[in-house]
């Protein structure tokens, strides 16, 4: 039982990983520009940032396929160059990424808004850069709110089903992950092995969870 | 050295409209922006330091030029040289006073032994030593101001701007820390120009006042030197009617 939870733990853990890292990046930069720059349209910039929050897993994966599928906009162009991203795990990581991102990026656009301007205004006159000043000042009083989003997205990336599913498919050994493999083992009527999988995405979600908590709380 | 500002700019948020139209020159080193709330000193005071851009204008310190909407001369803060100390200080909450003191020292390699003595020298000159591994949120509110005084003359600004250095203290520490802000003044030879609801202030720490009203400057008191000190008569009459038109009764924050 062991052996058949590790092969979907451990693509969980790659698919979740680089999903995290993927919109921590996006979600960061979109965090930043929404909180520091006022322009036209940044209202439902916001929005658009904030709809895989809301939108069915599903709906999402049927954009991703029409964007990246064989005849989609860009996977027609990927598929040409030799890139496919339909049924592999990179494509899992990318459904994973958008369902996890506004999460990051709701996160850092808190964590962004709630730095003092008048802390940058001070190091502005003190003859700081504006990039000594965002990795000096506006990062250094960000980065607990970025990393507490971050953790939410981490754990949402973990049990993402919907949008993996329709864009990833689900195979074991190369796409399944542990939310498939729970689907998989309660239809197959493997109680135990679903129970054991149940177990571990339950801790691992709740840990993260005690821990972005303590990351929440201001430190000055 | 003389400051000229002359300077307009329109603010606008939601259905209300302020504007900016100022203009004055400062002949001594030590100007104070005196004036109720909502009179546009502290506006002022960051288009001054490049924080705000006016809308047109012309802003100089001596001889240099800060700001000229004509000759599309708009210098940015970090190239005018001038300190600020702000109302809540801004003192950057992560770091310890040491590495607030020394945030604006250049970082150039060769510099670096040459400013860690320059920050020695001035956590003692501002008997900041004891302090020195402390965060900005273990000081009391008059370490604070001295930080943000040292973080911001270690820099040998041209000009200092401060925003009601003296607000955010209690009435008993206000008397002490006027006393060295004045000292710090003369040590230093910088010019600075203070933001101020308190009358004593202007007394303490002005050679000019001036006074704002709606966005304007209503008036420009220059005081001999010593005169606010109790000297000259006829200026402290002039002053004192000035506050008091101000402040009819009880004048203050």
């Amino acid at each position: 039982m062991l052996g058949q939870a590790v092969v979907p733990l451990a693509l969980t853990l790659k698919v979740a990983g680089f999903a995290t890292l993927l919109a921590l990046l996006t979600g960061g930069l979109f965090g930043f520009l929404l909180a520091r720059h006022s322009f036209w349209g940044r209202d439902v910039l916001d929005a658009i940032c904030t709809l895989p929050m809301v939108m069915p897993p599903t709906v999402l994966g049927y954009y991703l396929i029409v964007i990246i599928g064989r005849r989609g906009w860009i996977g027609g162009w990927l598929h040409e160059i030799g890139i496919d991203l339909i049924f592999t795990w990179q494509g899992a990581v990318l459904a994973s990424a958008v369902v996890a991102f506004p999460l990051v990026f709701k996160g850092a656009r808190a964590a962004f808004e709630s730095v003092d301007s008048h802390l940058e205004n001070a190091a502005r006159t003190l003859g700081s850069s504006e990039l000594r000043i965002f990795f000096r000042v506006t990062l250094p009083l960000a980065w607990r709110g970025i990393l507490a989003g971050t953790m939410l997205a981490f754990a949402r990336a973990m049990g993402e089903f919907g949008a993996t599913l329709m864009v990833a498919g689900n195979i074991p050994g190369k796409t399944q992950t542990l939310s498939l493999a729970v689907y998989d083992a309660v239809q197959a009527g493997q109680d135990d092995l679903a129970n054991f999988l149940v177990l571990i995405t339950s801790i691992v979600c709740v840990l993260i969870l005690v821990a972005s908590g303590k990351l929440f709380r201001p430190a000055y | 050295m003389k400051i000229r500002v002359d300077i307009r700019k329109t603010l606008r948020s939601h259905d209300r409209e302020f504007r900016l139209d100022v203009s004055f020159t400062a002949e001594h080193d030590r100007s104070v922006v005196f004036g109720p709330s909502g009179s546009g000193k502290s506006l002022t005071l960051q288009c001054i330091a490049g924080l705000l851009k006016p809308d047109e204008g012309r802003i100089e310190i001596g001889e240099r030029v800060l700001f000229d909407s004509a000759a599309g001369i708009n210098l940015r803060p970090q190239e005018r040289n001038v300190g600020f100390v702000f109302q809540d200080y801004a003192l950057f909450p992560h770091l310890t006073v040491e590495q607030n003191v020394a945030f604006g020292l250049n970082r150039e390699v060769g510099e670096r032994n040459h400013s860690v003595g320059r920050v020695k020298e001035f956590l003692a000159l501002f008997e900041l030593e004891p302090l020195a591994r402390s965060h900005p949120r273990s000081l009391s509110g008059g370490q604070r101001q001295r930080v943000a005084l040292a973080r911001a003359l270690i820099r040998h600004p041209d000009l200092l701007l401060m925003d009601e250095p003296l607000s955010a203290l209690d009435p008993l520490l206000r008397s002490r820390v006027r006393r060295e802000l004045s000292d710090m003044q003369t040590r230093f030879r910088v010019p600075m120009v203070v933001i101020t609801h308190d009358p004593a202030d202007v007394e303490a720490l002005a050679q000019n006042v001036i006074v704002f009203e709606h966005g304007r400057v209503a008036q420009v008191m220059s005081l001999k030197e010593g005169a606010a000190g109790g000297g000259d008569t006829a200026q402290r009459e002039m002053l004192d009617r000035a506050l008091s038109d101000l402040y009819p009764v009880g004048a203050g924050g």
